[in-house]
């Protein structure tokens, strides 16, 4: 019994060096990329990953690495850098863009996504402080 | 009899296909591959397995106590293997077409989808709740016919091992005769989508036939590239928020239920239910989106 928990802790062990060996290894070989997106791109994941969104205009944040989509309707996403991807989400119609010193900050109300600062820096277009609190 | 595990002998196999994988995504310079992204999987995977350690002997408890009230004595022959291996698929079928229109399930098997990238490594990315949602009695019937449990384990086992190579970019198609009865990279593709027409299909484990004979169905188009993930991605690369993120959203959503018809349907409805009727599920979205389209042929 003693024997199988120890082999099993053994096997445990060197899985986590596995894995720190295949992410390093990932790493190497240039897997580690950190997009930057222009306003095409931006409007164009909006629209991809929220259905029913017409994306209009677009305001970037520094080096891309961010944005905020309005669509047609008037309605506002925001694009949330992940690692070498994006995370998008609608944004309430009203009071959940607030501008603040290092740029505007997003107020998303989820678990692990409370709020978060897109660096964009001011000024910042007419369609956009329409939404601001 | 006693019969190996067949998952074990696979691993090694699975790290050097992730590593051959990585080559060629870089060679290729088709798929992708994020090493962020890629330690959350495995270290899902590596988890799933101390998981399914530490609730294997209940879960064997339950199959052995089930089979004292087998109908039939079905015994090992390569006939019996054959057919316990076809029904096992079968199962298989019930329990993730179950994973993705039951939520309960889904809190479970949405760990499997929650990457946004599609390579072996995601192959990995699986539940440590399975034993919590009760997955496993999916595969009670094969026991109560008459399978011995030995052998409804150990085909389970070649199954989870076939539907590892499907994961992958790097396989555009196979012969028509293989994509028309067997689970393909192709097919599975589709099943990771999130694109309105891509969501909750193609749910077979080694044969697509169940979806051909289910009408749930639907082919790869190359105009319509799979987009992976769920409806909405994770913000964060955390394991363990992804482990546990739908219990929790099921937690949050049973508190603010208002009546117990509101919380049975947050439980047992489709992902994206909403008791206001201004639902998310996966029909719900494919509805708007083929409005959509139709609006625009017009």
């Amino acid at each position: 019994m003693r024997l199988a928990a120890t082999c099993q802790t053994v096997q445990i062990l060197l899985s986590l060096l596995a894995i720190l060996a295949l992410a390093a290894f990932a790493w190497a070989l240039g897997f580690h990329a950190s997009p930057r997106l222009d306003e095409a791109g931006a409007m164009a994941e909006a629209s991809a990953v929220l259905p029913g969104f017409r994306a209009q205009s677009a305001v970037l944040a520094e080096n891309g690495r961010g944005a905020l989509v309005q669509a047609e309707d008037g309605s506002l996403a925001a694009v949330l850098p992940l690692a070498d991807g994006w995370v998008v989400r609608r944004l309430p119609a009203r009071g959940a863009v607030q501008p603040v010193e290092a740029g505007l900050r997003l107020r998303l109300d989820e678990p692990m996504l409370r709020s978060t600062i897109l660096r964009i820096p001011s000024p910042h277009p007419d369609w956009l402080e329409g939404h601001f609190a | 009899m006693t019969l190996p595990d067949p998952v074990t002998y696979a691993i090694p196999l699975f790290v050097l296909a992730i590593v051959l994988e990585m080559l060629l995504v870089r060679k290729r310079r088709t798929g992708r591959y994020d090493w962020r992204d890629a330690g959350v999987s495995l270290t899902l995977g590596l988890g799933s397995t101390v998981a399914g350690l530490l609730s294997g002997g209940a879960i064997l408890a339950i199959m052995l106590g089930a089979s004292r009230f087998a109908l039939l004595e079905i015994p090992f022959a390569w006939w019996t293997f054959m057919l316990c291996f076809m029904l096992d698929d079968l199962a298989y079928y019930a329990f993730h077409r179950s994973a993705h229109r039951v939520r309960w399930f889904w809190a479970s098997h949405v760990v499997h989808h929650s990457s946004q990238h599609y390579n072996l490594s995601t192959a990995l990315r699986q539940t440590w709740t399975g034993f919590f949602s009760a997955s496993f009695l999916f595969r009670l019937p094969l026991i109560l016919i008459g399978l011995p449990v030995e052998m409804v384990f150990f085909v389970g086992g070649l199954n989870l091992v076939y539907q590892f190579w499907i994961h992958t970019e790097q396989i555009d198609r196979m012969p028509r005769w293989f994509e028309s009865v067997m689970n393909t990279p192709s097919h599975h593709r589709v099943h990771h989508g999130v694109n309105p027409r891509y969501l909750d299909r193609n749910y077979a484990g080694v044969f697509i036939l169940w979806d051909r004979l289910f009408g749930t169905f639907e082919p790869e188009r190359s105009e319509d590239r799979p987009r992976y993930g769920i409806v909405k991605n994770l913000p964060v690369l955390n394991p363990l928020w992804a482990a546990f993120h739908e219990w929790a959203a099921i937690a949050r959503d049973l508190r603010g239920a208002r009546s117990l018809r509101d919380a049975a349907g947050y439980v047992l409805q489709p992902p994206g239910w909403r008791p206001d009727s201004s639902h998310d599920t996966a029909d719900a979205i494919r509805a708007r989106w083929s409005a959509e389209q139709g609006e625009m042929k017009a």
